[in-house]
């Protein structure tokens, strides 16, 4: 293990990781967690046939389909847009792929791959990275969970880790290449999700403070290399325009703003007014108390680490790296907060999916600093009690907009570290995040205390794997209670599709899938397993006169013209999402 | 001669009518509008039960007299042949039950499926929880080894 190495200059003393802090030890421990993820894997992807929501990821595939030349602008002009980064890594898989459903396996595989990638990674940002707490920090709950969708937030976890290992590497050997694929990558994460501009942001303050410290003349080039990544940017914003007047040509203006940053300038301006600055403030509240009760409190220690190395009295250095982890921290839950500025729906109020991506990196500070040996027992105990009471505070500030606007509906897959407590026969939402506060509060106290009393000895090692078999566990539950229907919804949509395969052998009969003037978005599903067929979308009420009898009519099972549809056609089938209308022929 | 030729024809076309509107035991049809079920084919016997419109009822017997046995789930009683109409054509019924019975086999394959599957989850749930187990059986064994080499 190579000891910490210090550099210091004429104008700034800085603490520098060693950038290749710790060689991952390919130790048994390693082989064992590599294993774990694969049987996490294959309990995932052979279960899975489809989107768990349609909307996002029929996103993210379309970008995909089109650069593999199959148009779904029909189907995609029926959601907003979404940015094409990922669907960068989807496309060789989708082109490889026979059909939509080895695609999307295939897709899942590689976000088990990338978060193997991540646990070795993880492990060379850091020095005293053991195994076991890069487990604890890749097997984290939310990442297993999106680990089984094509979701991005596999994708941009490890992208905020190559990150931070190129940011470590350059503030140890100054070398100029990997300013410039930090840069690379810093542009490439905010092209797979508008919200890591954050990540941008605080990438280049950390980088001109570093120079501004260390040596005046580097300003040059750093600002050089800025100017060479705003200009990448803007033909990235270019290429982006382009595409999405092709993929989302048939999208209305309003719902392609809603996830780009148009739609975003509204909530600016509400924001200034006395109201919205109460509920940004309750927004805020609400992150980081997800923070928290997600990570055991975990996280809270590694930002309170992060702190004391770029600002305590302690030590006269400034830790660039740290200042990167708490800028890009803070600039998440800002975004989040302004994203989910408006009273929505329960979730909404911690919303933790926009800012969990820096989780795993203050996962591991705040282990590292929890097993500090300078840690008294008191301090312990006093920083444990100020933690509970400020997570108590902010569970009442989330409380207060509950109470006030009476939101209803919940989405338990944008707040995955504490959506395993919902029941959904006996949820009231007050009620629910009391439930998250008192749980998170007895996990943060045994998972906190425990690390720290355990230390670095062999048995801290032993209980940082019971955190993993909890999180693992908690994982389990959070895919059977929102992943296994939505699977068994996209298994039944396979059916439909073999009908239609089996009644469109010569594929000359079209198919149309009328929205009845609702949207219920699940098409995707469909779409995208039968990519050969085109399906067309028709937006008005279903009218017999624009359709041939020979072709085929898909609706949502739920809609309303399935009574006058029944009467037009020989034969239907309802299955999955759908149902299907079609007349005998000869 | 053509005339005895034209209502033959006539007579066999409404026969055929006929045919498909003849209320025969085993078919299914559906009231017209609310109707009371008498305990006999009478009017003035007790009234068993009352139907609403459009509920579909299995005949028990051929139509006598314009009255019919008819059955409704537990219910059996006598109406009216007039309160009846159609409640499909036979092609329609027919469709209808083919619709019912891929319905069927889909549920079976699902069913299938829903099977294998959750005995592919017990698999893979025994050896992650195996695994795991071994990491814990792992660090044990290395920590009483070091705490005897110490």
């Amino acid at each position: 293990m190579r000891s910490l190495q210090n550099k210091q200059t004429s104008h700034c003393k800085q603490t520098i990781p060693v950038w290749c802090a710790a060689t991952p030890e390919l130790s048994v421990y390693s082989v064992m967690f590599v294993l774990l993820m694969f049987c996490m894997a294959c309990h995932g992807i052979s279960k899975s046939y489809g989107f768990y929501f349609p909307a996002d990821e029929f996103g993210y595939w379309s970008f995909a389909a089109r650069l593999a030349g199959y148009d779904w602008s029909d189907i995609a002009s029926l959601s907003s847009y979404y940015s094409y980064g990922y669907s960068l890594v989807l496309f060789p898989v989708f082109a490889l792929a026979e059909n939509g459903i080895a695609a999307y396996r295939a897709a899942l595989a590689v976000n088990y791959v990338m978060l193997a990638a991540c646990y070795f990674l993880i492990q060379r940002v850091e020095k005293n990275i053991s195994p076991f707490s890069a487990a604890v920090a890749v097997f984290y709950p939310t990442w297993l969970f999106y680990a089984g969708t094509t979701f991005a937030e596999i994708l941009l976890v490890l992208l905020y880790v190559v990150i931070c290992l190129l940011l470590c590497a350059y503030l140890r050997t100054g070398r100029k290449y990997f300013m410039a694929l930090l840069f690379g990558a810093m542009l490439y994460m905010y092209f797979v999700h508008m919200r890591a501009i954050g990540v941008l942001g605080s990438g280049i303050v950390t980088l001109l403070v570093y120079d501004l410290c260390r040596d005046r003349r580097r300003v040059r080039y750093t600002l050089m290399l800025l100017l060479c990544t705003a200009a990448v940017a803007v033909a990235g914003t270019l290429v982006k325009n382009e595409w999405t007047s092709v993929v989302y040509s048939g999208t209305s203006d309003g719902l392609q703003r809603v996830n780009d940053y148009a739609g975003q300038a509204e909530k600016l301006l509400y924001l200034f007014t006395a109201e919205g600055m109460r509920n940004f403030v309750i927004s805020v509240a609400g992150k980081l108390l997800y923070l928290g009760l997600a990570s055991f409190g975990i996280a809270y220690f590694g930002i309170a680490y992060a702190v004391i190395q770029v600002f305590g009295k302690k030590s006269e250095r400034m830790n660039c790296f740290y200042l990167f982890v708490l800028l890009s921290t803070l600039a998440a839950v800002l975004i989040s907060a302004v994203y989910t500025i408006y009273p929505g729906r329960v979730d909404t109020l911690a919303y933790g999916r926009y800012q969990e991506y820096v989780v795993p990196i203050l996962l591991t500070a705040g282990i590292k600093s929890l097993r500090e040996k300078s840690v008294s027992a008191r301090k312990m105990a006093r920083s444990i009690l100020i933690l509970l009471a400020l997570e108590a505070v902010m569970t009442w500030l989330v409380t207060v907009s509950l109470r006030a606007y009476g939101q209803t509906d919940f989405f338990g897959n944008t707040i995955c570290g504490i959506s395993w407590l919902y029941n959904p026969e006996r949820f009231e939402p007050v009620s629910f995040y009391c439930l998250a506060y008192g749980t998170g509060a007895v996990l943060t106290v045994l998972a906190c205390v425990g690390i720290w009393w355990t230390g670095r000895k062999k048995a801290g090692e032993l209980f940082l794997m019971l955190l993993v078999a909890l999180q693992i566990a908690v994982s389990m539950r959070l895919s059977a209670m929102y992943l296994d229907d939505a699977r068994l919804g996209c298994f039944r949509d396979t059916m439909i599709m073999e009908k239609i395969q089996e009644i469109n052998t010569e594929n000359t009969r079209e198919v149309y899938y009328s929205t009845g003037g609702e949207n219920f978005g699940n098409i995707g599903i469909l779409q995208f397993m039968m990519r050969d067929t085109k399906i067309h979308i028709i937006k008005e009420n279903y009218s017999v006169a624009n359709q041939r009898a020979e072709d085929l009519l898909l609706t949502d099972y739920r809609s309303s013209q399935a009574v006058v549809l029944k009467e037009v056609y020989d034969r239907h089938l309802t299955c999955g999402h759908f149902t299907l209308f079609y007349n005998e022929t000869e | 001669m053509c005339a005895l030729i034209i209502l033959c024809v006539m007579g066999e076309s409404v026969c055929a009518a006929a045919a498909e509107d003849e209320k025969k035991a085993n078919t299914v049809w559906q009231t017209t509008s609310d109707v009371e079920l008498h305990e006999s084919p009478d009017a003035a016997s007790a009234v068993t039960d009352v139907l609403s419109g459009g509920t579909p009822v299995m005949l028990r017997e051929d139509e006598k007299e314009g009255w019919c046995l008819v059955m409704y789930q537990d219910i059996t009683g006598y109406l009216q042949s007039g309160s009846l109409e159609l409640l499909g054509s036979q092609t329609g019924l027919d469709s209808e039950f083919q619709d019912i019975k891929e319905a069927g086999r889909l549920s079976f394959q699902e069913a299938e499926a829903v099977k294998e599957r959750i005995e592919a989850e017990r698999i893979w749930g025994a050896v992650i929880v195996v695994l795991v187990t071994a990491i814990f059986g792992v660090g044990i064994l290395s920590a009483l080894k070091r705490n005897k080499s110490v």
